[in-house]
């Protein structure tokens, strides 16, 4: 038996994208040590620290990726390239838009979140952005087991690293290790599941997989159309890969990491992840159940269907308890993974391409959501409290109102993007058969209603705390902003000394080890106001990008999707 | 006798299910990364026991799990790398390593 | 052609806007800019009107050659395709016909009057005339768009700038009030949401072609009755609790109390409007067997709604919550017209929606007015206040007489219209409608001659002030704006004729559009 690998030149072309990227990644590594650094790493605040350049050229690449995407969409071939290993058709082209759109939001909140909380490693953090990128790229991609698993590790590994960046804070430490531990469990969950289904098919590209599917009659030597029952280990290797996708998109039952990962993780990584990580797994798990395992799609419908109405009932509900926005918005994407897999379960061209632009849509959604967040957290990891907004609307009125926004799209309603998203779902819902979903969808979407609107009722309604008062006839408290050397911590108590005794206020967090340095961020806590050119870009894109995509574009993106999943099930 | 696929596949279940244990019954970080490490093996000795004793030939690409299972040994490597830097960073900061203790969070 | 309606839809957003822009510190500048865009669009909607009757007779003629299928006619149609594949054909179209005229008017006319009434705030005024004018611009879009789609764009938009109104500056549990407001409302129109998707999918099963939403491609369809019982109930709970009816009526009372005077003037008198107009020009044309069949039901809904909240009503210390349940009631009487499917009950139910549009927005204004007077709504607070405010007395007297239906006045004519029809198709429902004249009157003279007359009182806030002697009687400013109500419920009392001319075509349209889609 004879074992043929060919990859030509065109092969290169096909993944030109993930190429652009990862090289990227290496050359900002390299420019990270050619820039000036005042100052020994991670200790001390330099001046020369530059925020400008690193980021910059990540967009550079991003770009870059775009466009051999945007190329690829109209002139390439759209042809799976090293044997079956990876795709190149519209429809993971579409998915890397949702990808690179979310990377580049991501990265544009970043600069001045770094430079707030005195972040240093900053050759690391972009490269480890652009990895995880290439990561989910090459998930959504892959047209194979086995290239699912390494893009997979790729974005996970790079997602460990970024959900810890903030070393100095323990609930980023613990995101991180959480992460961790819970990710690698069910990655080789999945891995075991990928095994079974290997040894059951006797492959592990899709091609292979579902070749074997549509003849296993022929196989048997039974008649061709005849029912044949999926043979056991394959229906065990499915039962074991859909759990390990649905802790990658956060389902329940298995979605108990996904709000202290998100809690914890630097704000723009959480919005960065919380779109890609989810498009990702999301795009792979469709892939997977929807085109491949379609045939023998009355085994596991039952299943995927009762996890998509627990998602998206229990994931409103839990987000009914939260008083954080942060940990809001972690149960909401749950919830929202929960609409997405309406689509996996309608299947079809209807249902795949509902949820890319579902995705499309939700990365605006969410990476704008996010990215206010981002402004208002502080290093200590508190400010997105609902008592931290309360009466926001009479301090920042812009800040306020964009949250608003945000919420208000991501509850649903017209004519921003989540409604659009919604509205073609919930109708690929009915189409493919399932009314119930509908049904579900739409009242789960009343609990949605009610706490992104106390989000908004916190900010725009409540007054202000008694102490607070002062600063609400003028717009802005005229704190003068601490010089940036002061807010220096390295996390060893005796340099806070002096911050430590102006806080009268007890530190809420419970342990003692971190308590001073809790106590002087509180103390020099300055006004929350959107900084650098950056995060107005990222935010005004976001605004823009949930106006448009909900009335302007819709449909336009829609017919792009249909035909971009068209052509994916056929050269599939 | 000789070996048979079904001992591949006994032991990679019984593997599995060491790990599967000790992930989640072990409180000790480092317990858990070694019991998500076994999980990994027993996926390869099941990978390879498929690979060896295919029995859809006619699709079989033969060399595919084992292959499959040296990726899987890489990139173990690297999680395991990432993994323990970050238990030595949190032991740091802590002096401890206990899953149970690592809950500043919860709902 | 000019998209007048889409002018007119948007204009108050366009200022909304403008507003939005204008320095925070110049109050007065954003005050008269919010107002002249406001009066901007009222003059357009007169020209509009006064365009459509010149134009009725003859349109009326064609109309009646073309058949039933043309229900939706129009002056002044507007259609742009938003996008059209062969799978989606959604347009932007937008109609307008002598009931939404009608109601159009009455909202453009009220937002003149509450962003005049709304001066006195001195709180974000900014924000707060920015969403005043999108409020005005969703119900205008509600009762301009001939698209579901379009049309639950519209639907969902005003509540947002009510949510905001309500909750950021109404009274002491605003929030608790705007949260229910908008949870019951939302959960309605999410139920209509599922009701649009699902109609647009069946419509497509039926007719075949491309998924649509246009009113005038779906008239034509004919579902089966299963099929139009579900949509016309998921339907109906979004029309149902804006009305509302009476089991999704329990948000009305807290939003309209809570909310600032203006405010309520609004959602009473013009949003709740919306919900009635939903029941007439989507749920009973779309769904002809299902309304017919459920029609005892929502009849009943609507009369026990019509004496409990009468009944209500005389219970309420409170007058702002006296006013909203004797709103209830009053929409009853609209939705017991409606569902009596005959040309008297409906015209007399549209009037009835002008009237009752016109009437509680100035007793509304009233009671904001004398809150800002003497701080308290507690009916037994209040006494022999004639004496010292007699032409504020003199207004409520007007309007609360207006409210109980005495012939001469507005309300008289359209509860006429209504009861008539309803008699003529149920003695009962009619028997139960009529019954309700006696606790309205009750009430309103409880609360004229509660706050007006009777014994002053001795102690409690309103007698401190008058003892201080500092409660002045209307206002120049306050009365201009109640001054084009009082007009209108004195001339539409004499003059009914001119309201009948406008919609008569429309209505008769609609009934034989409803006698012809039955399935037999």
């Amino acid at each position: 038996m004879s074992f043929t690998f060919i990859a030509s030149a065109a092969d290169w072309g096909r993944i030109a994208p993930e190429l652009v990227l990862a090289i990227f990644a290496l050359l900002i590594l390299l420019t990270d040590l050619l820039l000036p650094q005042a100052g020994k790493k991670g200790m001390k605040a330099g001046d020369g620290g530059n925020f400008i350049v690193l980021p910059v050229l990540s967009l550079v690449g991003l770009a870059g990726a775009l466009a051999a995407s945007i190329i690829l969409f109209n002139f390439g071939d759209y042809l799976p390239a090293f044997n079956h290993m990876i795709g190149s058709d519209p429809g993971t082209l579409y998915a890397y838009f949702i990808i690179l759109t979310a990377s580049a939001l991501g990265i544009l909140l970043s600069p001045a979140y770094l430079k707030r909380l005195n972040l240093l490693h900053q050759g690391e953090y972009y490269a480890l952005m652009l990895l995880g990128t290439v990561g989910m790229m090459i998930m959504v991609a892959a047209t194979s087991f086995l290239t699912i698993f390494l893009g997979l590790e790729m974005l996970s590994l790079a997602l460990y690293i970024l959900c810890g960046f903030v070393m100095r804070r323990a609930t980023s430490r613990e995101s991180s290790m959480k992460y961790f531990l819970l990710s690698s469990f069910a990655s080789a969950i999945l891995l075991y599941g990928i095994a079974l289904t290997y040894g059951a098919t006797g492959s592990t590209s899709f091609a292979g997989i579902s070749n074997y599917l549509l003849h296993r009659a022929d196989l048997l030597h039974l008649l061709p159309g005849a029912h044949v029952p999926a043979p056991t280990l394959l229906l065990i290797g499915m039962g074991l890969l859909m759990v390990g996708f649905a802790f990658k998109v956060s389902a329940v039952p298995f979605q108990a990491w996904t709000p202290d990962v998100y809690d914890g993780a630097p704000a723009p990584v959480t919005a960065f992840m919380s779109v890609g990580t989810k498009a990702a797994a999301l795009i792979a798990f469709a892939r997977v159940f929807a085109i491949v395992f379609a045939p023998i799609s009355n085994d596991w419908m039952p299943v995927v269907w009762a996890i998509t109405v627990l998602t998206i009932v229990v994931g409103n509900i839990l987000a009914l308890a939260q008083s954080n926005v942060k940990r809001l918005l972690a149960y909401s994407s749950i919830a929202h993974a929960g609409y997405l897999l309406i689509g996996v379960v309608a299947g079809g061209t209807v249902g795949l391409s509902a949820i890319l632009f579902y995705l499309f849509c939700y990365a605006f959604l969410n990476l704008g959501a996010f990215g206010i967040v981002s402004v208002l957290e502080r290093a200590d990891n508190s400010g997105s409290n609902l008592s931290d907004l309360r009466g926001l609307w009479y301090r920042q009125p812009l800040l306020a109102g964009l949250l608003a926004f945000f919420m208000l799209s991501l509850a649903g309603f017209p004519p921003m993007a989540g409604f659009a998203a919604k509205y073609y779902i919930f109708y690929a819902a009915l189409q493919s058969g399932h009314p119930e979903l509908l049904i579900i969808g739409v009242l789960a979407s009343v609990l949605g209603m009610y706490y992104y609107l106390r989000v908004i009722a916190a900010m725009f309604m409540e007054k202000e705390a008694a102490a607070h008062t002062a600063g609400v006839a003028t717009s802005v408290p005229t704190r003068p902003a601490p010089v940036s050397g002061r807010r220096v911590n390295s996390g060893k108590p005796g340099n806070n000394a002096a911050a430590t005794a102006v806080a009268v206020k007890p530190p809420t967090a419970p342990l003692s080890k971190e308590k001073t340095s809790v106590v002087a961020e509180k103390a020099l806590e300055r006004p929350v106001v959107i900084k650098g050119w950056t995060t107005w870009a990222a935010l005004g894109i976001t605004v823009a990008g949930t106006l448009l995509m909900g009335t302007a574009l819709a449909y336009w993106l829609v017919n792009l999707a249909v035909y971009a999943v068209g052509v994916m099930m056929r050269v599939m | 006798m000789g070996l048979t696929l079904n001992h591949f596949l006994v032991l990679g279940a019984l593997l599995f299910c060491i790990g599967l244990y000790g992930a989640l019954a072990k409180r000790n970080a480092i317990a858990v990364l070694m019991g998500i490490e076994i999980m990994l093996n027993a996926v390869n000795v099941t990978m390879v026991g498929f690979s060896f004793f295919n029995k859809v030939k006619p699709y079989s690409t033969y060399l595919t799990g084992q292959i499959f299972a040296i990726f899987i040994i890489t990139v173990a490597a690297a999680e395991a790398a990432v993994a323990l830097a970050m238990i030595i960073s949190i032991y740091r900061k802590r002096s401890t390593v206990d899953v149970g203790e690592i809950n500043m969070m919860k709902w | 052609m000019f998209p007048l309606l889409s002018l007119i839809t948007f204009l108050p957003l366009i200022g909304g806007i403008v507003v939005l822009f204008l320095p925070r510190e110049r109050v007065r500048v954003i005050r008269w800019t919010a107002l002249g865009f406001a009066w901007a669009d009222l003059l357009i909607v007169l020209g509009l009107a006064l365009g459509y009757s010149q134009a009725v007779p003859g349109f009326n003629a064609t109309i009646v050659g073309a058949g039933a299928t043309a229900a939706y006619y129009s002056v002044v149609h507007e259609q742009v395709t938003w996008i059209a594949t062969q799978g989606f054909n959604l347009n932007y179209s937008m109609d307008v016909d002598g009931i939404s005229l009608l109601l159009v008017a009455l909202t453009s006319l009220l937002t003149v009057i509450c962003i005049g009434a709304s001066f006195r705030v001195e709180q974000k005024v900014k924000n707060y005339m920015a969403f005043m004018l999108l409020l005005e611009s969703g119900i205008l879009g509600v009762f301009l768009s001939s698209n579901l789609f379009l049309f639950y764009i519209f639907w969902e938009l005003m509540l947002i700038p009510a949510y905001f109104l309500v909750g950021s500056w109404g009274g002491e549990h605003r929030i608790y009030a705007a949260i229910k407001f908008v949870l019951f409302t939302s959960a309605g129109s999410l139920l209509m949401l599922a009701g649009i998707i699902a109609l647009g999918y069946y419509h497509q099963k039926l007719a075949g072609g491309a998924y649509t939403l246009d009113i005038p491609t779906l008239l034509n369809g004919k579902l089966d009755s299963t099929v139009q019982m579900w949509l016309f109930l998921a339907f109906a709970a979004a029309f149902a609790v804006k009305v509302p009816l009476i089991p999704f009526h329990s948000w009305l009372p807290d939003a309209y109390s809570e909310a600032p005077a203006p405010v309520t003037v609004m959602l009473a008198g013009a949003m709740s409007k919306t919900g009635a107009y939903g029941f007439l020009r989507f749920c009973i044309p779309l769904f002809p067997d299902a309304a017919r069949t459920l029609a005892p039901l929502i009849s009943t809904l609507a009369v026990t709604g019509i004496l409990y909240c009468a009944a209500l009503a005389l219970a309420q210390v409170d007058m702002k919550r006296l006013l909203a349940y004797s709103s209830i009631s009053h929409l009853g009487i609209i939705m017991l017209g409606i569902f009596a499917f005959n040309a008297q009950g409906i015209e007399g139910s549209v009037m009835q929606m002008v009237n009752h549009g016109v009437t509680i927005a100035a007793l509304f204004l009233i009671v904001g007015y004398i809150e800002t007077r003497t701080g308290t709504r507690r009916l037994s607070d209040f006494g022999g206040l004639a004496k010292r405010v007699p032409v504020l007395a003199t207004v409520m007297f007007i309007a609360a007489l207006s409210s109980l239906g005495l012939p001469g006045l507005n309300s008289f004519a359209g509860e006429f219209l209504v009861l008539l029809g309803v008699f003529q198709s149920s003695v009962i429902f009619g028997v139960l409608g009529t019954a309700v004249i006696v606790p309205a009157a009750w009430y309103m003279m409880r609360f004229f001659q509660g706050v007006m007359q009777g014994p002053r009182k001795t102690d409690g806030p309103v007698a401190a002030l008058e003892r201080k002697n500092i409660l002045s009687d209307i206002q120049l400013g306050e009365f201009l704006c109640v001054l084009p109500l009082l007009f209108l419920i004195f001339y539409i009392g004499f003059q009914p004729q001119p309201l009948i001319f406008l919609m008569e075509p429309a209505v008769v349209n609609a009934l034989q559009h409803f006698a012809s889609a039955l399935i037999h």
